[in-house]
Formats: C-alpha cells, structure tokens, sequence
C-alpha cells in the first residue's frame, strides 16, 4: 500500500513540475520542445538502460564512463579517415561488447566484485581513448552521416526513434522473453534461480554484453549529435546515468532497478534541464533540481534502515 | 499391497565439513510410493542428507542410486530432471514475482519469443491446485504469509513432476487447517506414485501421515522403523540418545529465596510468529525457553532484545519499557545472539574490544580509552572463561567457533548486566566448553542475576535451567516450575506436539 | 582464487604492526629518491614546499573520507564540499568581510552539507553512495547560484597568508592528531571502528548506530572544508569547481591507507597514502608526463588498492 502511494506520488510530483514549466513558458509543452527533449535525451537514455539490465542481475556497471569516449573517438577519427562507415560501426560495437565480455567474465566466472571491475574497465577503456585522441577534438564533417543523428523521420527526431527504438526491445526483452525473466530471477533472489537450474554466470555474462553492445550505439551516437567526439565525452554521462537509474527505481517497479523508469528517470533528468532553460532560469539550478529530486525520491522509496557500502 | 520396490538407495554416505562430521556413513533407503519420515535434533544431519541427494551438496563418499541411476556425477538441474525436486526449509522465491512466476520459475512457457502469461498462469493454476491451495496466481510473492510461500515453493517442486519429493519442515509456518491441506496433497501424490521424504519435528504429524520413520542422531541412522510399530517415547529416545556420561547435575540447592519483583516481565507479547507471550523472569533463576525450529523463539528473543518494531505488548526491564536495542543493553540487558557471525561478533576487532564492547563507556576518561584498564578487565575476563587465544590482541575471527563464543559470553559476564539473554548460547562448543559455560550461566544467576535462556537443546535445558517454558507454533505451552520434577521425555513431547500425553499410532 | 604466491608475500604485512609504518615509509623514500635522480629538480626545496602543500589539502580530505570509509559509509561530495567551503569564503571576502568570520562561515556551509548527508544516510536509510551523490547535484547548483559561474579573484593577503606554508602543513598536523586521537584512542572512534566492522553486533551490544553515523560525515565535511579554504588560500582565487577533484585524490589516498597500514589507523594511513599519491604525481608532472595520463595513472593506483584489499581479505581467509 504504501508503495503504491509512493510511486502514484512521485508521478504526481512530476506531473507538477511539467505544469510549473508550462507555466512558466507555454513553449515547454510544445511538440517541438518535447522532440528536442528526446534529442537531448536520447545518449543519456540508451547508456542509462545499459547500466539498468546489469543493476537488475544484480550487478553494477561503470565502465560506461569510459567506453562511450572511446568508442566516439575512434569512430571519429575512422570516419575521417574515409573508412566505410558500416565496418567501423561493427567493429567499434564488437569492441564495446568485448569490454562487455571482460567484465562478464571477470565478475561472473572469478566472482571479483563488480564495482571494482567495471571501475577498472573504465579507466582502461579512458587510457586507450586518451592514446588514440591524444586528447584531441576530433571533428566529424560528413554530412552524410551526421544527418543520421540530427535528422527527423515522419516528424519526430532520429535520435528519438533509436531511444524509443532501444526501449522498446528492452521492454520486450527484459519483461516478455524467457531469457528476460531470468535476468530477473537472479537479481530478486539468486538463490532460488540456482535452485531452478538457471545458469547465473551466463547470464550475468551476457547482460554486460548486452550493456556493453548499448554503450557502443551510444558512444557512436554522440560524435554525431555534437558533430565530433570529444575527449572522454563517457565521463559527462557518468552520474546522470547513474541518477537517472537510481530515479527509475522509484516508479513502475518500486524498489527494483527496471527498465521503463530508468527510461523515465533519465527522461525527467532532461526535461528538468530543459524546462529551466526554457523558463529562462539559470542553467546551474538543473544540478540543483536533479540532485534535490534524487534525494527526496530515493528517500521516499527508502525503508529506514542504515545501509553500509562495502568495497 | 506388497509394493516394496526401492527408488532411493544410500549406502554408507558420509559428508565432512570443516571441523564437524554431518554424516558418518548413513544408510537410507525408499520405497516407491512411500511417505517416509526423517526425524533428528538440530544437526543430527537431515537438511544435509536432503541437498546431497538433490545434489546442491557432494557426497564424500558412498553411494546413492535413484531409479537404478547412480547420482555421483549428476548436476542439481539433472537431478531436477530426473525428477526430484525439494520443498527447501528456507523458501527461496522471487519476491516482486507473481505467485505463477514463481512456480513456473526457470521455464516460462512462451509463444513465438514473448512469455505466454495466459498459460503461464494457467500451468501455474494447475500445479497449485495440484498442491489443494487456493491462491490467487497474480499476487506477488512478498505479500504472501510463510503458509502459502510453502505451497507455492511445493507448486514450484511439482510443476516439474517430481518421482522423489523432498519437504524439510513444510509445517513449520502452518496453521493447522493449511496442514490439512497439504496433508490431503501429500497422500493424493502418494497415490500417484511420488516417493516422500518427509521431514519434521512435530510426531503427531509424522503418526498421521507417514508409512515409516528413519531417526538420525550425529549424522547416523538410528533407527528405521514403520510407524505403526514404534512408539512416541522409543522415537523421543532415539533422538536423544543416552546423553553420555558425564552430564551436568544441576545443584538443586536453588532459588526459593524470597520472591522479589521479576526483573524482566513480558507481557501479551505478540508478533509475527508468536502470540500473547507472558513472561516473568526473576533475579537469581535460569529460566529455560525451549521448543523446536519455528516455534517462534528466536523472534520471540529479538522482539525482547528489541529489535523489532510495532509489535503488540510491553517488554519491561525493571521497570522500564525496552523498544530498542539501546534501550535494552542501558537498562541492563545483555545478549547472546543465535547468529554469531553475523550478530554476535566484530569479526575484525580484537579479542580484547569485542570483550570491552558493551562497558565502553566504565573504561574512559574525558572520553579516552584507558587502555590499561581495558587490558587488565579484558585479561581477567580470558581467564576467567580460558578463552584460548595467542594474545589479546588477536582478531576474534581467527579463533575457533567455540571460543568466539566464549568471547560474546565474557562481554557480558563482567558488564554488571541484569538480565542475560542467551539464544543458543552453547552452540558449536564442545563438550568441555559447554561445561563451563553453563557454569557461568548459573554463576551470574548465583550473582543475583536473570537468564532467559533459549536453546532447541532440551536436555540441556533440563540441565542447566530451573525454570522451563515450552513454546510450540508460537504459543507457550507448558512451564515447569524450578519445583516440578522434570521428565525430560515429557518436555520433548510438549515442544514436539505441543501435548504431554501419549500420541497413538494411526489407524490404518 | 587462489593467488597463493602473492598472499604468501602479503602475509608479513599483515602480521607485523611495524611493517605498516615501514613499508609505507619505504615507498615514500624510494619515489623520492628515484624522482630526485632522474630530475634533481624535485628535490629542491622550493618543490618540496609545493609538494608538501599539496600533500596537506590532500591528506585533509583523505582523513575525512578515511573517517567515512571506516563507518561503512562513503562520501562522494568531499571535494565538492570543499569547494563550497572556500567558494563562500571567498565570496565574503571580497565583500570586506573579516577573514575569521568569511572562514568560520565557508566552512559552517561546509558542515550543513555534512549534515543533509549524516540525516540521508544515518536517518533516511539511503545509501551513503546515492545520498551523497545528490549531495553534489545540489552543491553545484548552488555554488553556481551563488558565483553566477565567475571566479572570485584577489583575495586579500590576510587569507592568502594561511595558504602558504607552514599555515597548511600546521592545519593537516592538526587534523591528524585530532583524528588519530579520536579514532585511535576515544570511544567514539572505537564505536564507529566496530559499526564499519560489523553494524548489527554493534547495535546489540547498545551501541547507538544512527548517531555515531551521523557523526562522520561531519567530520568529512568540516576536514574537507580546510582543504578547501587552504586551496582557495594559495590559488588566491576561487574558481566555481575548485576542489572537485578532491574526490578522486581522497578516495584512492585513503583505500591506499587502508591496504597499506590496515583499517585501523586510519589516520596515519590516510596520510600515507596522500604522500604516496602526492609525490608521485608530482613525480610524473615534473618529468613533463601529460595531465591527461595522470588521471589514468591515478585510476591504476586505485584498482591496485582495490586489488590489494581483495588480495588481502582472501589471503586471511586461508
């Protein structure tokens, strides 16, 4: 009971706030804003959900904060090297997925703690980055492609559709397919998935594969959005991603990480951002808001207990 | 009907852990459509026969052969495809899973790549209405009360149609009505030709339903018999035992001192799983809780230590009502916890702190730690209770599990507490160490203290304890006065049945 | 896993109290020495003053989020804590407000964040990560509120004094003793030493947990503070994000301490792993290494400590 009052509460709050903007500045709910919401959002979204199918086995993931950058900057560079753009986007996703594959086998098959792991793939992915960029802007002039990420399809942004797109096979994959369920299995109770025969080390496996796959599209992705790739551009998502899962625990599924309110979150994360600039407000109160807005919904969907974090 | 034809055989199978042999080579064998009884104290070895023959655990050695196939090399997800499944003691389900997602567990039925929740839910549907509840499939696990976590954990065990099914303590969350039901269940799937290993504590269950009953006392079969030739006071024996011996003879030169206030008064207590607990503890008496596993205890214990919320009832400690752990230790309680890893020591401080823990603030000055005091206090207390250590800067974890429990007894002892409870406070301690320790349990009793004193180990109640209350489902009850003459069969009994008299055998 | 070689070589250092300070020390010596020949220009004495500066900011917040760390808890908005400590500060300053009261009040905002995070953690139940984590949301909105993103400039040599040595040195001297006075020898140190260790069997034996929670991340704050105000001191500005960085360096320095000199003495090893990080650093920037491979290099000094504790841990299980 008093989940479903926390969760209808925080929606409600949300609700308020989309009124607060529209007040402020009708613009804000106008079909073009809410396309440029999704175009802000879309990078922000498709990370955040990688790092959702990991939390949900239970897990954790960081090594987004480096494998975004890298991939963008070598996707960069190819491409201005004139390489085919489809080969680059395998192999630079087969890359993302090999990282994956890394942090799959090191948590899953020798049990090292995936905090320390994925920290570890990140700064590894940062220190290669830094190798091939040097540190450097590298800047994209191929028209051809950066239509991909600024252009539109029946009306509605690109970047949007690959967002809803990625969502949408999430849903379908995480909430409607066998292997989906047992991603769940593990993260409620590994124990009782063990007893019913599911194979905990392949799937956590495959789910930091699967998160690594989405951390690819989205480091491809980013150069394309701002038209180059800059230097460790994995870093700018590194908290919001977080945030924006951590807020996704608060609705839908109360108390789990789950893949529509992480959507959500990261969703409410953009939209804050954008309404106060909209509402002529200060950029420096978007921190402020989304900080205050973590704070209060993970306290509400909190029990009181003290909780410890162990390394 | 003479259908006598074996389905499980062991032979001679033993299982070592790491100081404690569970099994020393048990033979153990079932019939086709049998509901077979295992009956033990706690750590005679049942829940370790059970996970070895569904094979989460490995034999040492011997052999098991089920259906003529030899389980040396089968995996836990083969042996479930063979067909045996366990009701566990400690139900694992998915709490934010509906009812049928968590009895189609691992096999979700799908349709062209998405999950078919209309069979889903009917296959569900079925597989409970195999087990006689009545439960709505779409609830969510964590709403579920202990009772229908177990028919759903027996659904989930069904729904791969078992030939062997295991149940380890199924009824002890159960009303009596829910009982029936799985009752009725259990003889309906016997029909059908399952094989059951059934195992509890409660004998009058065990004369309704079971064909026969294998004992197991210090990981060995004891006795196997079938029910209709064995009385209730032979199986309460062969649990027991002769208790060696060397016992300890309570001196029963107690405690008909003037009766003073009671020092601990617990009245109309009610919680999760236990119901109108009214207790009086006075200072200078021992008094014993007993009862077996799931007769609220260990709840009813931490509800008095304080630790949990909301509940019906006062705990008060000299006058004093207790509604946390803080409140219970400042008025003067000490506890022993049942879970001393997880409870009862800081594995990672030093003997000497773990000793100095609850009297902190007897051993500073302006707020520093005299360090001399705390050695000298921590010194005596390692003499006192010949806590074998290399030093007294030691990290607890590095001692043996008997002597870290000394560790968390000495916090207490010298911390001028009023009122001790113990909550298996004697466990993992050999003999010698059990000694003494009921030694200073009467000690501090001598001293003018309280000890409410829980433990699952009876005869050991009747030993070191003057008083002894007997919890069965919840409930008290039996209380034997420090003047009654105890006939430790009785005490067994009531804590098993939650009666003293005879139990007939059942009608056939 | 079995890494039965290299637990074999951790084995002394764990049993040997003296080896905590020795082999810390010897490390120390050895980055000294080594970067002393290969550019003789670190050893000279005015580096030695910089480096010894940096070493006081650094082991400040290090102590502090020591102090955490051994609670069981984290807190990531240290550095952002700092910041907002001398961002204040500074701000009143330039106002004309007098140095002691522009400090008193930086680092009084300092300790309401500590505060907000002590309430989330000890009393909300939210998990120290999270709750700090919105901490630094909501600092970096407010100190751009309050800067309007500019940095405040020209702060007057009263403050600016405190900055330069002995003033830093003195300060991380302080809070040294302080903090190893109050872990190593007070109750309440004992008391969160035995909450970290094992936070149930602590509240059974009477122990308050919400409270003596509560406390650290006061303590985190207000020692963050004074790395703040001394960074602000030598900058003799104020940037908006100053002191962010301080997170990193904290958390490695300290998780170093904690492998190196063990969890308890968690001051002394906070101090040595902030030397160790400090001098090496500076090691490397005085050999022309690029900044952006220090942050790599940093990250590879945290997973050895990472790795080191694993090994550690698993070793003693054997």
């Amino acid at each position: 009971m008093r989940k479903r009052i926390s969760t209808y509460s925080f929606l409600i709050v949300v609700g308020f706030i989309i009124m607060f903007f529209t007040f402020v500045n009708p613009r804000f709910l106008t079909w073009t804003n809410f396309c440029t919401i999704f175009k802000q959002n879309a990078i922000l979204s498709i990370i955040s959900l990688g790092i959702t199918i990991v939390m949900i086995t239970g897990e954790i993931d960081f090594s987004y904060g480096g494998i975004v950058g890298l991939v963008g900057a070598i996707f960069a560079g190819m491409i201005e090297k004139n390489y085919t753009p489809i080969s680059v986007v395998f192999l630079l996703l087969a890359v993302a997925v090999g990282f994956g594959v890394m942090n799959g086998f090191l948590v899953s098959y020798l049990r090292l703690p995936s905090f320390m792991v994925t920290v570890g793939t990140m700064f590894i992915a940062m220190g290669l980055e830094r190798a091939y960029s040097s540190g450097l802007t590298c800047w994209i002039k191929n028209e051809h492609l950066l239509v991909i990420a600024r252009g539109e399809f029946l009306g509605f942004p690109n970047l949007g559709w690959f967002s809803l797109i990625t969502l949408l096979i999430l849903v379908w994959l995480i909430y409607f397919t066998r292997p989906g369920s047992h991603f769940r299995s593990i993260g409620g109770n590994e124990k009782a998935a063990r007893e019913v025969g599911i194979s905990v080390t392949f799937y956590k496996l495959l789910a930091f594969m699967l998160a690594g796959f989405l951390y690819g599209i989205a480091g491809i992705l980013e150069p394309l959005r701002v038209s180059g790739a800059i230097a460790y551009a994995g870093q700018t998502y590194l908290l919001p991603a977080l945030t924006s899962v951590f807020l996704g625990t608060t609705m839908f599924y109360l108390g789990q990480y789950n893949i529509p309110g992480t959507f959500v979150g990261a969703f409410i994360m953009t939209m804050l951002m954008n309404g106060l600039t909209l509402a002529g407000l200060p950029f420096y109160l978007t921190p402020l808001f989304q900080g205050i807005l973590l704070v209060i919904a993970v306290a509400i969907a909190s029990d009181r207990k003290i909780k410890q974090v162990k390394f | 009907m003479d259908k006598k034809k074996v389905v499980l055989k062991l032979t001679n199978v033993v299982k070592e852990f790491p100081g404690v042999k569970a099994l020393k080579g048990v033979n153990f064998d079932l019939y086709q459509g049998e509901i077979h009884a295992l009956i033990g104290a706690n750590g005679a070895g049942k829940t370790t026969l059970v996970r070895i023959i569904t094979r989460e655990l490995k034999e040492d050695s011997g052999n098991i052969e089920f259906m003529n196939i030899n389980l040396k090399k089968i995996s836990v997800k083969e042996a479930r495809q063979l067909g045996i499944s366990m009701v566990e003691q400690d139900i694992n389900l998915i709490p934010f899973f509906t009812v049928a997602e968590n009895v189609m567990l691992g096999s979700f039925p799908t349709k062209a790549a998405i999950i078919d929740r209309k069979k889903l839910n009917g296959l569900a549907v079925k597989f409970l209405k195999k087990t006689g509840k009545d439960l709505d499939v779409k609830r969510k696990a964590y709403s579920l009360s202990p009772a229908e976590q177990v028919f759903v954990a027996l659904a989930r065990a069904l729904a791969v149609n078992p030939k062997l099914l295991i149940l380890d303590e199924p009824t002890a969350r159960m009303g009596l009505s829910d009982v029936k039901i799985l009752f009725t269940t259990l003889r309906r799937l016997k029909s059908e030709g399952v094989s059951i290993i059934y195992i509890s504590h409660r004998l009058e269950e065990i004369y309704e339903i079971a064909d026969r009953v294998t004992i197991l006392r210090d990981g060995e079969n004891v006795l196997t018999s079938e029910i209709s030739s064995v009385s209730a006071n032979e199986i309460v024996k062969a649990i027991i035992g002769e208790r060696g011996v060397v016992t300890f003879i309570r001196k029963k030169e107690t405690v008909l001192k003037e009766r003073e206030e009671p020092v601990l008064v617990v009245r109309g207590l009610s919680g999760y799983k236990f119901r109108n607990i009214k207790l009086e503890i006075f200072p200078g008496e021992v008094v014993g809780l007993v009862g077996m596993v799931g007769a609220g205890k260990t709840e009813l214990v931490n509800a008095i230590v304080g630790r949990e919320k909301g509940l019906e009832g006062d705990v008060i400690l000299d006058g004093k009502p207790i509604t946390s752990p803080y409140k219970a230790v400042k008025f003067g309680m000490g506890v022993i916890p049942e879970k001393r890893k997880k409870e009862g020591i800081v594995g990672e401080a030093t003997v000497c702190e773990n000793i100095s823990l609850p009297i902190l603030s007897k051993i500073i000055r302006f707020g520093f730690i005299n360090f001399l005091q705390e050695r000298s206090y921590c010194k005596k207390a390692v003499e006192i209770f010949n806590i074998q250590t290399p030093s007294l800067t030691q990290k607890v974890k590095y001692l043996s599990g008997g002597n870290q429990q000394k560790v968390i007894v000495a916090r207490w002892f010298l911390a001028g507490k009023k009122v001790l409870i113990c909550d298996e406070a004697s466990q993992g301690m050999d003999v010698g160490a059990k000694f003494e320790i009921y030694e200073f349990i009467r000690k501090f009793a001598k001293d003018g203290g309280a000890v409410l004193y829980s433990t699952s180990d009876i005869p050991e109640a009747v030993q070191v304890c003057d008083r002894i209350v007997v919890m069965h489902r919840g409930e008290i009850v039996k209380e034997y006065e420090s003047t009654d003459d105890i006939s430790l069969d009785e005490v067994v009994l009531y804590a098993m049945t939650g009666k003293g008299g005879q139990i007939n055998a059942k009608e056939n | 896993m079995k890494l039965n070689a290299i637990t074999a070589a951790k084995q002394p250092l764990k049993s040997n109290k003296y080896l905590r300070i020795l082999i810390p020390l010897l490390l120390l010596g050895s980055i000294i020495l080594i970067f002393g020949m290969l550019k003789p220009a670190y050893v000279s004495f005015g580096n030695i003053l910089n480096l010894l500066s940096e070493f006081s900011m650094v082991g400040l917040v290090s102590i502090g989020m020591a102090i955490v760390l051994s609670a069981g808890q984290v807190d990531l908005s240290i550095g952002h804590i700092a910041g907002i400590s001398a961002v204040v500060t500074s701000l009143l300053l330039v106002r004309g407000v007098s140095t002691f009261l522009s400090i008193l009040l930086g680092i009084g905002t300092s300790t309401v964040f500590g505060i907000l995070n002590g309430f989330l953690t000890a009393y909300l139940g939210v998990s120290s990560f999270i709750g700090s984590l919105g901490t630094m949301f909501i600092i970096v909105g407010v100190r751009y509120w309050l800067t309007g993103g500019a940095t405040i400039m020209c702060l007057p040599s009263s403050y600016t004094a405190l900055g330069k040595m002995p003033y830093p040195l003195i300060f991380l001297i302080g809070a040294f003793l302080l903090a190893f006075f109050l872990m190593d020898t007070t109750a309440l140190g004992r008391r969160l030493y035995l909450i970290g260790e094992n936070l149930d069997a602590s509240e059974l034996c009477g122990i308050r947990i919400r409270q003596e929670t509560f406390i650290v991340f006061i303590f985190s704050a207000v020692f963050g503070a004074f790395a703040g105000e001394i960074l602000a001191a030598r900058q003799g500005l104020a940037n908006v994000d100053i002191g962010d960085r301080f997170m990193m360096e904290a958390f490695i320095a300290a998780n170093l301490g904690r492998v190196l000199s063990g969890e308890r003495l968690v001051a002394l090893g906070a101090l040595f792993g902030s030397a160790l990080l400090v001098f090496l650093i500076g090691g490397l920037t005085m050999l022309g290494v690029d900044p952006s491979w220090l942050n790599f290099i940093k990250g590879s000094v945290f997973l050895a400590t990472l790795i080191g504790s694993i090994i550690t841990k698993r070793g003693e299980e054997e």
